[in-house]
């Protein structure tokens, strides 16, 4: 629907668009020749900087109102170009356009007697500050972490990375929310087969509305059931420009601290930050207990379970007879008592995310004290089964970004020796690397290089090399320009 | 077709399943878990006794006390399967240290003991074997020793500690039967036997039994042994003992850190004789005098005294051997068969009639490496 000639005719469109809405503000002011006011503008309470409109806008307005005589013939580019004093503002001739604006926290000025309105953006909403990253805490390396503002997002990446060769790409998904979604890279780095696909992907999506970054990182999935991450995430800029500097594409989402790095590799779950900020040999060691964390959660019920039902042939003889005396009037069968303390671990773990933190404390106390030890004191279960779930529950945490899958991990395994002892947890095992090495990631194989043997492929796997000998990018992500050192082109080298 | 397909991989991994040998949901502690077992011989049935780890219950504490359980069958396995009659129990034998055998199993129940030993699913090839000497197996079996709880733990904590004093050999059930069924069908097994002490009867390991098809030939001293394992080349370390060196009083004990035993069959005019060479490399460990045996010519004496002391021992051990007992449990057939195969298929046929007459030329090369943590005696004058 196109702007109306007449003032009073588009304030009472839109009020019928917004029917019912009562946040809209109208401010009509200026008089015309025959009775009325010139001038209305409209914003939404709350999203729009009230000051700013009324210093850049308004103000400037009236003051011109008393001095004019002949109206130029472009009265409304004569407003924005001449009179009002904002940095971002346009015109726009269709309702829709007005609409969309307003609903998205910009003034609207409409004029009396023109065909066109101009549209400021003024927003002036609440945006929590830039805080410390609450999630990945490191004891050396940047503080900050993302808000919920994309623009601040923006700005933290580019504080970081200054060269024309970041690149930003925005969009908006949800036919509802609206959501800005800008899709990062470096130009000459990152792979623009890569970027085509991600385009493609995000195209694809068709959905009401996006309220966090988790949305996206779902539905661009290569494999969209498989328990492991396929896209990586963080509220930390220093992770994403890592992940930009390799090659990798970061898609920011505005309403979330949380941004999603792809492709995404199975190495990167026992990858941190701070391997990069600390020494190489103390990174190196973090990153191996990672990778051993992984084998304990995943492993620790099951082979327990196996080797105390099915191979006692295996257990040295002193541990056999002190796992033997401290089952010794336990009711349950070993797995169900496996079952049973992993699920009381799971419940605790749930229940300590969920509550408020002034309450969690008990949470520990009552799930340290009461279920560990009084359990074992009542005799419901014996005491090697609290080591074993506690110490595949701890180690769980190695790996956050893993947890969905080491929770199906754990118990398919753990069923799977109940029923066949360390043959049946061998199954599993092998059923593991057949899914994980199936994977892929946009394309990238989802295990790349994990089993390589050469010595450039191993730098940033199971140990952290030197920064001196990391000298290329990770093969076929940043595959444009590998060379970690070397100039890049502008526009990758295409005239 | 693909549904077909997934039909066959359902049906293959059931099958893997099922396939998968012996394997069985058993709780940990329903199992009886034997420590260790003893064969006797009465008239035609065999005597087992087994003594059964018992991990008692306890807050905290892991204390495992041993009880015996007996029973008598026809065969061994036999009278394995009446254990269950008596007591309900399944006995679960991985965890089994020792097997010790009565003497009167040597008297053709032999192959019968250590067969159903060798080839149950669940006992293992490195369980222990002893032979005990005067008494019952059952006895040792059920005595109580000084520091743990139960014999079998003893006696396995007893023989792994072997290479550290030598006066026994510590066999394994696989050697056993690779021995015994080699050409010269001899072993030799540590005999244990009971002493009194504090009142109290504990286990002592000590010397060897000879067997050889199926016989009890008889036994070997401490001292024996000893120099049998130094002929064997199976000695790796312990003590010797060097009597009376340029003085009555003087006794030095030297201790023993390399030993290599070479043997090497000569064949001179049609006659065929032994050469062992005993490299060994000592230090002194204890001088009961004040006689400085550390200084270049005292080192001289000591060498001297030791080397011919050393093949003393030797040479009565292999005269024993070869008068005594009539058969090669010295390994001697094992080396002519390997370095002189032709002659080896001359003798083998009389091997133990030739053995008896053969010379066996000694010689010991003797280093004393040094004196421990001090260069001197103690110097007390008279």
């Amino acid at each position: 629907m196109k702007i109306d000639f007449k003032l009073q005719q588009n304030i009472a469109a839109i009020k019928n668009i917004f029917l019912s809405d009562q946040s809209l503000v109208y401010r009509e002011f200026g008089k015309t020749a025959e009775a009325g006011k010139a001038f209305c503008v409209i914003y939404i309470d709350g999203m729009v900087d009230k000051n700013y409109i009324n210093d850049n806008v308004i103000s400037p307005i009236m003051s011109m109102l008393p001095r004019s005589g002949q109206r130029p013939t472009d009265f409304a580019g004569y407003i924005m170009n001449e009179v009002i004093t904002s940095i971002r503002i346009h015109a726009a001739s269709e309702i829709d356009a007005l609409t969309q604006a307003l609903a998205g926290g910009n003034a609207v000025l409409l004029i009396d007697d023109t065909f066109e309105a101009l549209i400021i953006q003024a927003h002036g909403w609440e945006n929590r500050s830039i805080t410390e990253p609450t999630t990945e805490k490191t004891v050396r390396g940047p503080k900050e972490s993302f808000n919920e503002s994309l623009i601040t997002n923006l700005a933290l990446i580019r504080k970081r990375l200054r060269t024309p060769q970041l690149k930003c790409k925005f969009r908006t998904i949800g036919t509802l929310t609206r959501t800005n979604v800008c899709i990062c890279y470096i130009e000459g780095v990152a792979s623009h087969d890569i970027l085509r696909e991600l385009e493609v992907r995000l195209n694809q999506i068709e959905i009401d509305g996006i309220l966090d970054s988790g949305y996206l990182e779902e539905m661009v999935k290569d494999s969209p059931f498989t328990p492991f991450p396929l896209a990586g995430a963080t509220e930390r800029p220093d992770i994403a420009c890592a992940k930009l500097l390799e090659g990798r594409f970061v898609l920011l989402c505005d309403g979330t601290p949380f941004c999603v790095s792809l492709p995404y590799l199975f190495m990167e779950t026992f990858q941190a930050d701070e391997d990069y900020y600390f020494n190489y040999t103390f990174a190196s060691v973090n990153r191996f207990i990672r990778w051993i964390g992984f084998f304990l959660t995943t492993s620790v019920p099951a082979i327990y379970v196996a080797l105390t039902t099915f191979h006692q042939e295996m257990i040295p003889t002193q541990l056999l007879l002190s796992i033997s005396a401290s089952r010794q009037g336990v009711p349950f069968p070993t797995i169900v008592e496996a079952l049973l303390m992993l699920f009381v671990f799971e419940v605790l773990r749930e229940a300590g995310v969920r509550i408020p933190t002034v309450i969690g404390q008990a949470i520990s106390i009552v799930g340290a004290l009461v279920i560990g030890q009084a359990a074992v004191e009542a005799k419901l279960v014996s005491a090697p089964i609290i080591i074993v779930a506690g110490l595949a529950g701890i180690t769980g945490f190695l790996v956050p970004r893993l947890d969905g899958a080491i929770i199906i991990l754990r118990f398919t395994f753990l069923i799977l020796s109940a029923f066949i002892g360390l043959y049946g947890y061998l199954f599993g095992v092998v059923g593991l690397f057949l899914h994980i090495a199936s994977l892929r990631s946009f394309g990238i194989p989802y295990m790349l290089n994990t089993g390589s043997l050469k010595f450039q492929d191993q730098k940033d796997m199971l140990i952290r090399a030197p920064w001196q000998t990391m000298t290329q990018r990770p093969q076929l992500i940043g595959k444009k320009n590998m060379k970690r050192k070397a100039d890049i082109e502008p526009n990758g080298g295409k005239q | 077709m693909k549904s077909v397909k997934l039909l066959y991989l359902v049906f293959l991994l059931s099958v893997i399943c099922l396939l998968c040998g012996c394997w069985n949901y058993r709780e940990i502690e329903r199992l009886a878990i034997a420590s260790g077992l003893s064969l006797d011989s009465l008239e035609d049935k065999i005597v087992l006794n087994i003594e059964i780890a018992n991990p008692a219950s306890g807050q905290g504490e892991g204390t495992v006390k041993p009880v015996l359980l007996k029973s008598e069958g026809k065969t061994v396995f036999d009278a394995v399967r009446e254990i269950i009659a008596k007591s309900g129990m399944k006995v679960y034998w991985s965890h089994a240290k020792v097997l010790l055998l009565g003497e009167e199993m040597f008297n053709g129940k032999l192959i019968g003991a250590l067969d159903w030993a060798f080839r149950d699913a669940e006992t293992r090839e490195d369980m222990w074997v002893l032979v005990a000497k005067g008494r019952k197996a059952s006895e040792i079996l059920g005595s109580k020793p000084e520091l743990e709880e139960l014999v079998s733990f003893q006696l396995d904590a007893t023989l792994r500690s072997q290479r550290f004093i030598s006066r026994f050999p510590s066999v394994e059930l696989w050697k056993l039967i690779d021995d015994m069924t080699s050409r010269e069908n001899t072993a030799i097994l540590p005999a244990v036997r009971l002493i009194d002490e504090k009142g109290k009867t504990v286990p002592l390991i000590e010397g060897c039994a000879v067997i050889k098809k199926q016989k009890l030939l008889g036994w070997l001293t401490a001292e024996e042994t000893k120099a049998l394992l130094w002929i064997r080349d199976e000695l790796k370390g312990g003590l010797t003992i060097i009597e009376k060196v340029g003085s009555p009083d003087t006794n030095v004990t030297l201790e023993i850190f390399e030993s290599k035993t070479t043997v090497k069959p000569v064949f001179e005019e049609g006659r065929l004789s032994m050469a062992v060479t005993i490299k060994l490399s000592v230090e002194i460990a204890e001088i009961s005098s004040s006689m400085d045996v550390i200084k270049p010519d005292g080192m001289k004496l000591l060498t001297a005294e030791g080397k011919k002391q050393i093949k003393r021992d030797i040479e009565k051990v292999v005269k024993k051997a070869q008068k005594e007992f009539k058969c090669d449990i010295l390994g001697f057939g094992s080396k002519v068969k390997a370095e002189m195969p032709d002659i080896w298929r001359e003798v083998e046929p009389d091997w133990d009639e030739y053995l008896q007459d053969m010379e066996v030329e000694v010689s010991v090369d003797l280093e004393i490496r040094g004196s421990a943590t001090t260069s001197k005696p103690i110097m007390i004058e008279d």
